[in-house]
């Protein structure tokens, strides 16, 4: 009898830290698309002035944000939040491949590629930013349903309002996925090892 | 007078001038960031607690470190973030507002000498009072804080 309670005290503890239904972890905060949407064909350059066509996503799953270098808050907090994640993922699984951070900036008037390289570089290695013109932007934003629009502030100046989402491509140029604002970098560290893993 | 009722009035005095010294508003959890290489602004983030039982009415935060010091408040609306300029802001009686990522910041614009991280910087946060306490009408809170990296 206390063997038989044994045996199902372990088969509980076994279904509680498995999950009840024996099922593996899945995404918990990213919106999955129901199919995979390849890219469509862009041509923008990325902070070394380089081409960064469709093809530049090939071979690594990356986080692509688009925002702007003078945003002063959810742009560089979001970035910061990737950042981190992205190192949390990191020491949580040494040797795993890891996610590139990809920003595209909607303000392709004052963002240069000189002015990006400064700028993602605050961010650590590996983040990427884009830029290009506003018309090579759009088959890109259009696609991805992003949306951003220069906004005029008083003294002549202006900002530019913008989707906040963070989308998921895979390493075949195919968007898969994406997390809503507000962001926590919880939800990032969280999802995205489960998202890679299921691609 | 008793040696009694003597304490008491001290006490009473001192519970007075405690009240009177008390600005109505309080700034705590201070985080300031410089700007990023590139980037036209540095941002500061809060929360402002007012204590007391009447609205207070910020007017406008300025910095000796910068030329100019804005608020601003970004607005999400399903999934677009567009950013306001706020002239004032006002914090009911007895409630908090939280400046924080995706809601309301301050913007630390063009820095009077160069600015590094550690740095220290002062806001100074200038307010009106329509309440009881001595610090009615126009009143100024100073806080300095170092500036951080991302």
């Amino acid at each position: 009898m206390a063997a038989a309670l044994a045996a199902a005290a372990i088969a509980v503890a076994f279904l509680f830290l498995w999950g009840a239904d024996g099922a593996d972890p899945e995404p918990e905060f990213a919106t999955l698309l129901p199919e995979p949407l390849p890219l469509p064909e862009f041509s923008l350059s990325d902070q070394h002035g380089e081409p960064f066509t469709r093809d530049s996503l090939r071979g690594q799953t990356s986080l692509l944000f688009f925002g702007f270098t003078h945003c002063p808050d959810i742009c560089p907090a979001t970035l910061q939040q990737l950042s981190l994640a992205r190192k949390q993922i990191a020491e949580a699984s040494p040797g795993d491949p890891l996610p590139a951070i990809v920003l595209i900036s909607v303000d392709p008037e004052r963002d240069t590629p000189g002015k990006l390289d400064k700028y993602v570089s605050a961010f650590g290695e590996d983040v990427t930013g884009v830029t290009g013109t506003r018309e090579s932007l759009l088959p890109l934003t259009s696609a991805l349903g992003i949306f951003f629009e220069r906004q005029p502030l008083d003294g002549g100046d202006y900002t530019v309002s913008h989707s906040t989402a963070v989308l998921v491509v895979d390493g075949h140029a195919n968007f898969r996925a994406l997390f809503s604002a507000p962001h926590k970098t919880e939800y990032f560290v969280h999802d995205i090892p489960l998202l890679m893993a299921a691609q | 007078m008793s040696t009694c009722t003597r304490l008491a009035v001290v006490l009473v005095m001192l519970g007075a001038c405690s009240a009177e010294q008390s600005p109505p508003l309080d700034v705590s959890g201070v985080t300031a960031y410089a700007a990023l290489p590139g980037q036209a602004a540095g941002v500061a983030y809060f929360s402002l607690q007012n204590s007391t039982p009447v609205a207070v009415t910020l007017r406008e935060v300025s910095s000796p470190e910068y030329s100019s010091v804005e608020m601003h408040t970004t607005l999400m609306d399903e999934g677009i973030a567009r950013m306001t300029p706020l002239d004032l802001l006002t914090i009911a009686g007895e409630s908090v507002v939280v400046f924080a990522p995706g809601g309301p910041h301050l913007m630390l614009m063009e820095p009077v000498e160069e600015l590094a991280t550690g740095d220290e910087v002062t806001l100074e946060f200038h307010y009106d009072y329509d309440g009881d306490l001595d610090g009615e009408g126009p009143g100024l809170l100073t806080v300095r804080t170092p500036l951080l990296s991302r």
